[in-house]
């Protein structure tokens, strides 16, 4: 028995790890605001590229990039008001490093950052290259389908939507500012409809917890 | 006393009780962790857990803290650098003792 136990200790540990690791976005709010970004982003650059000349030009982009890099501080800290009022009381607080074998949690600024990256990253395709850098976004997507398939092997539905996305963004006959605005808002609605889902489920399955005594 | 059996006899006690060694395990593997979130892991009523990390705090193990994230009060818990050593020693102890008893299966 005792050995059973001891054999047992180091699992234990890291099942507890991996658990922990689990309930850093239990409500999907990361989901939420991350999509709720992508869509944001997207829609900026599909709408206003169009109808607002200004921002095609350098200054107008850096303006667009500065505001990118600003959102992330104010996204973060709603964030977090948001999980005390609705997390912390319900399954609580737990902080925790990423267990060897998963993947990094990517942070809520670190997900802006990589976002403004892509941002950059196609309008620079935008300024310079022609039409066939369409097919970047078949590998973007390619990407997406990568780490979701990594971060929730089971989720098909949503393997198949950001799929549907990406297929869509590729064929379509639009132009590329279109298209980066249909691929970004496409994967944001993916994210908002999951993040959604799981806040849900979350708040039907936890109640507010009662503390009388600590 | 057969050396396997004087690593027993000098195992943690503070540590080796069910509940406090299940909130050891927690907090070894996790950076912190606040109150609510080790009663529900533990399956433990507030009572006994209040009990059960006083007495860690009070053999040096655990560091409880109260701290507020977005105005929400939080009993933050986790472990000292003494708990994770005396942990650490403890999971060692039980591993020799497994090793002298044989391959682990005899029980």
């Amino acid at each position: 028995m005792i050995s059973l136990f001891s054999s047992s200790a180091a699992s234990a540990a890291e099942s507890a790890k991996r658990r922990a690791f689990e309930n850093i976005d239990p409500a999907g709010l990361t989901r939420i605001f991350a999509g709720a970004a992508y869509v944001l982003y997207g829609l900026v650059f599909a709408l206003l590229w169009k109808v607002h000349p200004p921002l095609s030009t350098p200054k107008g982009l850096l303006v667009v990039l500065l505001a990118l890099v600003a959102m992330p501080y104010c996204g973060e800290k709603l964030l977090e008001w948001l999980k005390a009022r609705i997390v912390y009381r319900r399954t609580g607080y737990v902080a925790v490093a990423a267990p060897a074998g998963l993947p990094a949690q990517p942070s809520f600024y670190r997900t802006f950052i990589l976002m403004v990256a892509f941002v950059a990253v196609a309008a620079g395709l935008f300024l310079f290259l022609s039409d066939s850098s369409k097919w970047i976004f078949l590998f973007a997507g390619g990407q997406a389908i990568a780490n979701s398939y990594r971060s929730a092997p089971g989720n098909w539905i949503k393997l198949l939507a950001i799929l549907g996305v990406t297929l869509f963004a590729v064929l379509l006959n639009i132009t590329f500012a279109e298209r980066f605005g249909l691929f970004l808002s496409g994967l944001g609605t993916v994210k908002i409809i999951d993040g959604a889902i799981a806040f849900v489920l979350y708040l039907r399955r936890n109640p507010v917890a009662r503390m009388s005594e600590e | 006393m057969t050396p396997d059996l004087q690593a027993l006899a000098t195992l943690d006690r503070i540590i080796h009780e069910p509940a406090r060694l299940m909130i050891m395990t927690i907090l070894y593997a996790v950076t912190e962790a606040d109150f609510l979130y080790l009663q529900r892991e533990c399956g433990l009523t507030q009572g006994n857990l209040s009990s059960h990390l006083a007495k860690l705090e009070e053999a040096g193990y655990v560091a409880i803290s109260k701290t507020f994230k977005g105005k929400y009060p939080l009993t933050i818990c986790s472990l000292t650098k003494n708990g994770r050593e005396a942990f650490e020693a403890y999971v060692r102890k039980m591993q020799y003792v497994a090793g002298a008893t044989g391959n682990g299966t005899n029980h």
